[in-house]
């Protein structure tokens, strides 16, 4: 069997739609979308020793003055790459759905879920414009009604998502109809070949492209000043899908500009630039430093928790994007193995969440608390994910922290290293007061009974776990992989091991410093044995300054501090929050153009406006004709 | 072997710590025309939290104060007193910075499993004022990075050999003073202790610890203390060729963030970040411009 990307994408679509009509059996829905996600596993891991190979269909169209197109698919380094690691985490995904959507719990996404794996597989493979939009159009629809998913709220976000998505939408089209008529084919990587070349002859065309690829990409993967559809939509979606959402789908985004809009600035490029660094990507690099920043101090102020990791998410972006504008294969390096790196995270991130709102139904963190004594594999899954998303050893976090910083030192970047440093200490603020709200502090008596996540949700989280900490002592892992596609790119390799990364200023072996931190922790214990024994007291059972906390009628749920947790910082950070507010800037615009139409429609509306309005028209063309 | 030099290395920074918090106990006292402690009182009150009986509310409480202190040791194996790393590694400095944090979430992390609310609003404070002393004192790293092209803190000790005027005290005077303030917040001195704020959140973060867990925090803090000195005396003070000329200079640049302590009284925690993001923010961009240039 050759045709495995066809034939894959053939079966994730012919599963979906079987699987619409199967809406009644809803388990046997959720079975079809894990074999499907099996299956896509089954064919990579086939696709593995087939790189380069290329699959065509034949259609016996016209399109822009090219006869007979051809839909082609190609399995190239990149593509394969990002494929790889999102069928990987989808399917621990599904094992985690599966058990998710019970009677309870269900919210009949599985059948547009199984399209969207069918656009996934797409996406990546895509090696020509007819196939790449075909896929992004089907990627949007499921995903609008993915987060829709038939309810009130939801489907404001969906609107508001599908809108932002429609912006992009119609940039790529602009972009690909200008690239299509200015090199006459069809293939993507020989359009943007062609194109990268072209800086001397027509470098304003070349530029406007980037532009509009740019803004396309920037919409999918919620850059500034498209910064605020996560917190809307990553909040509404189902909550299984909502760790989709924000591991695989915002690096869409990523993926294109990883591979349409950098190439265009190779080795050809003779523009302006900073530092070695051509000018657009040096503003791109400051939009993603701004937009680490700026996620973050949103976040910090963020009570919802799904809405708090949408906006961490955001933050995370604004990493990849500043390490990938620095335009070198370090840069390239840091991005891919950020991304890997982010999916996996916010993966065990939402997915500990999921679980927590599956057995208590909340999602205000203030009213959540000492869920970490009843569900400890949840609490686990969200310790470790919030460690590695804070980049300290031993989990992969680190090295993909540490490899961002370095390919921002190497071009000497050290201003723009600022407002990233700031978002990666920012992080531990939110991280932790998620962690303090939801896993900690005091557990409210409503919860009293609450049991661990099922045993599948929990095998989710735990594959996760020993992903993060695996990665975290052999960054190989992750490194292997990133290295292939980086020699692929761009003929030069980040030296590393099993173990062990060197970057510029330094090398790291994480085996060792894992290591270190374990003994450290065996010399706590023994520590901690050697002292006289503890015992067990309950929680309301804390200091109180002499008062008994029943007397005053307060219950553990009063004792809970989480309500507006860092409230002096918020306060600091308050008005350049507001003033520099994406939203109110599109809201604005929107009532511009709205008083603009009603202006226009009240001259017709009248009929001495009217006499006007024709009398001139009239002296105009009277005019212009005289003219001509 | 590299057991041994683990214990050692581990029990040394505890013993410095504890040291130092000791005499600047007496110190404090004797400004304050007090008599004051002996000096090794810090080394009676760990023993003695360990002896007694103590309290927990949970396994949370207990597995994250092993990490809180498992945290900072693993950052003290990275601090070269006297010119020696018992792990051999390239880059100590980023190791440091990046395991400091493991042990502050680790403390945070027990104490909030305690469910006592001061201890929370103390580590929201605290957590909000890391957010303030980071930031400049990752600038001055990066102006080191700038001048020198590495993080490896043995060849930034060995630029500096040869005398006082190639200390990068002189050289760098912009960036110590940064570190200086920003070290200032580190340890919790005042003005920058809101977090302990011991009159008002009744000590925030230690109130419910008792026992032995208070003596982890202990150890915890001296090993802090151990380590933050040992940052600024490698990176400014030109390191040490022995280990006790080293150690003397952590010894100096600790009574002085101990004087400073004296003459403050206590910001508010978002004044502190306010006054560490202008001032020592400040001085480190300042560094980090010049340094660039000179570059």
């Amino acid at each position: 069997m050759t045709h495995w990307m066809t034939i894959s994408i053939s079966i994730a679509l012919a599963a979906g739609l079987l699987s619409f009509a199967l809406s009644k059996w809803k388990k046997v829905q959720w079975s079809l979308f894990l074999l499907n996600a099996a299956w896509q596993l089954f064919a990579v891991f086939q696709l593995w020793s087939l790189k380069g190979t290329v699959e065509k269909i034949k259609l016996p169209f016209t399109f822009l003055g090219i006869e007979n197109i051809e839909l082609t698919l190609v399995n190239s380094e990149i593509g394969y790459f990002f494929l790889m690691a999102s069928v990987l985490i989808t399917l621990i995904f599904a094992v985690f759905s599966f058990s998710y959507n019970d009677k309870k719990h269900a919210t009949g996404i599985a059948p547009l879920w199984t399209l969207l794996m069918g656009a996934n597989f797409a996406l990546f493979l895509s090696a020509d414009w007819i196939t790449f939009i075909a896929a992004w159009e089907l990627m949007g629809w499921t995903s609008y009604f993915i987060i829709s998913h038939g309810k009130l709220k939801s489907a404001k976000a969906g609107l508001y998502y599908f809108i932002l998505s429609l912006i992009g939408t119609s940039t790529l089209l602009a972009a690909v109809m200008l690239i299509i008529q200015k090199t006459g084919t069809l293939m993507l990587k020989e359009g943007i070949g062609i194109l990268s070349s072209l800086w001397t002859a027509d470098g304003s065309f070349v530029l406007t492209v980037a532009v509009l690829l740019t803004l396309t990409f920037f919409a999918k993967s919620a850059v500034f000043p498209f910064y605020m559809w996560p917190a809307k939509a990553h909040a509404e979606a189902p909550d299984d899908f909502s760790a989709f959402l924000s591991g695989v789908m915002i690096k869409y985004g990523v993926f294109g500009l990883m591979s349409m809009v950098l190439p265009l600035f190779g080795a050809s490029y003779h523009g302006a630039a900073i530092l070695g660094i051509p000018v657009f990507l040096f503003i791109l690099g400051w939009i993603g430093a701004f937009t680490a920043l700026w996620g973050t101090l949103l976040a910090i102020r963020e009570n919802d928790m799904k809405r708090l990791m949408a906006y961490s998410t955001v933050s995370n972006i604004g990493f990849i994007l500043a390490a990938l504008s620095m335009n070198t294969y370090f840069g390239l390096a840091a991005a891919l193995f950020h991304t890997v790196n982010h999916m996996v995270f916010k993966g065990g991130i939402f997915l500990s969440m999921a679980s927590v709102k599956f057995r208590t139904g909340e999602r205000e963190m203030h009213r959540l608390g000492g869920m970490g004594y009843r569900m400890p594999i949840a609490f686990f899954g969200f310790l470790i994910s919030i460690i590695a998303a804070a980049g300290i050893p031993p989990t992969s976090g680190f090295a993909s922290k540490w490899l961002v910083f370095q390919s921002l030192f190497n071009r000497h970047m050290f201003f723009m290293a600022i407002p990233i440093f700031l978002a990666s200490t920012g992080a531990f603020l939110y991280l932790y007061r998620g962690l303090h709200s939801i896993y900690l502090g005091q557990l409210s008596p409503r919860f009293k009974d609450i049991k661990d996540a099922p045993p599948l949700q929990s095998l989710a989280m735990i594959i996760l776990m020993l992903v993060m900490l695996a990665a975290g002592f052999f960054p190989g892992i992750i490194m292997g992989p990133v290295n292939e596609v980086l020699s692929a790119v761009s003929n030069q390799a980040v030296k590393a091991d099993w173990t062990s990364i060197s970057g510029f200023t330094s090398s790291v072996d994480l085996l060792i410093a894992g290591s270190v931190f374990l003994g450290a922790f065996v010399f706590a214990f023994i520590l901690f044995l050697i002292g006289k024994k503890r015992r067990f007291v309950e929680m309301m059972d804390n200091y109180t300054a002499g008062e008994t906390p029943e007397d005053w009628g307060l219950t553990p749920e009063d004792l809970h501090y989480a309500m507006k947790f860092y409230e002096p910082f918020e306060k600091m950070t308050a008005p350049a929050l507001d003033k520099i507010n994406a939203e109110s800037w599109f809201s604005q615009i929107t009532l511009e153009v709205s008083r603009f139409a009603n202006a226009v429609k009240n001259w017709f509306a009248s009929p001495h406006m009217g006499t006007l309005v024709m009398t001139l028209s009239v002296i105009i063309i009277l005019v212009i004709g005289i003219l001509l | 072997m590299y057991a041994l030099n683990f214990v050692l290395w581990a029990l040394a920074a505890m013993a410095i710590g504890l040291l130092f918090m000791g005499i600047s106990r007496k110190l404090t006292a004797r400004l304050q025309r007090r008599y004051g402690p002996p000096f090794w009182q810090s080394f009676i009150d760990v023993i003695k939290a360990f002896s007694r009986k103590s309290i927990s509310h949970n396994f949370i409480m207990d597995l994250c104060a092993l990490m809180g202190l498992a945290g900072l040791l693993a950052a003290a194996m990275y601090v070269p007193m006297g010119g020696i790393l018992p792990f051999p590694s390239d880059s100590p400095l980023i190791l440091i910075l990046y395991f400091m944090p493991i042990g502050y979430l680790g403390m945070a992390v027990s104490v909030s499993a305690s469910g006592n609310p001061l201890a929370s609003i103390g580590i929201g404070r605290a957590l909000t004022l890391m957010l303030g002393y980071e930031i400049p004192f990752a600038i001055v790293v990066m102006s080191f990075i700038s001048n020198y092209g590495t993080t490896n803190i043995l060849s930034i000790m060995q630029a500096q050999a040869g005398g006082i005027e190639n200390w990068h005290i002189i050289k760098m005077p912009f960036g110590f003073l940064a570190s200086l303030l920003a070290l200032e917040a580190m340890t919790g001195k005042k003005p920058f202790d809101v977090m302990i704020a011991p009159a008002e959140i009744a000590s925030g973060p230690m109130v419910e610890l008792s026992g032995k867990f208070l003596g982890l925090a202990f150890l915890q803090y001296s090993v802090a203390v151990f380590v933050e000195t040992g940052l600024l005396t490698a990176l400014f003070l030109g390191g040490g060729a022995t280990v006790w000329e080293f150690v003397l200079k952590q010894f100096i640049v600790y009574m002085v963030l101990t004087l400073f302590s004296e003459i403050y009284a206590r910001y508010r925690v978002e004044q502190a970040v306010r006054f560490l993001w202008i001032y020592a923010g400040g001085l480190a961009v300042i560094q980090l411009a010049l340094n660039m240039y000179m570059k």
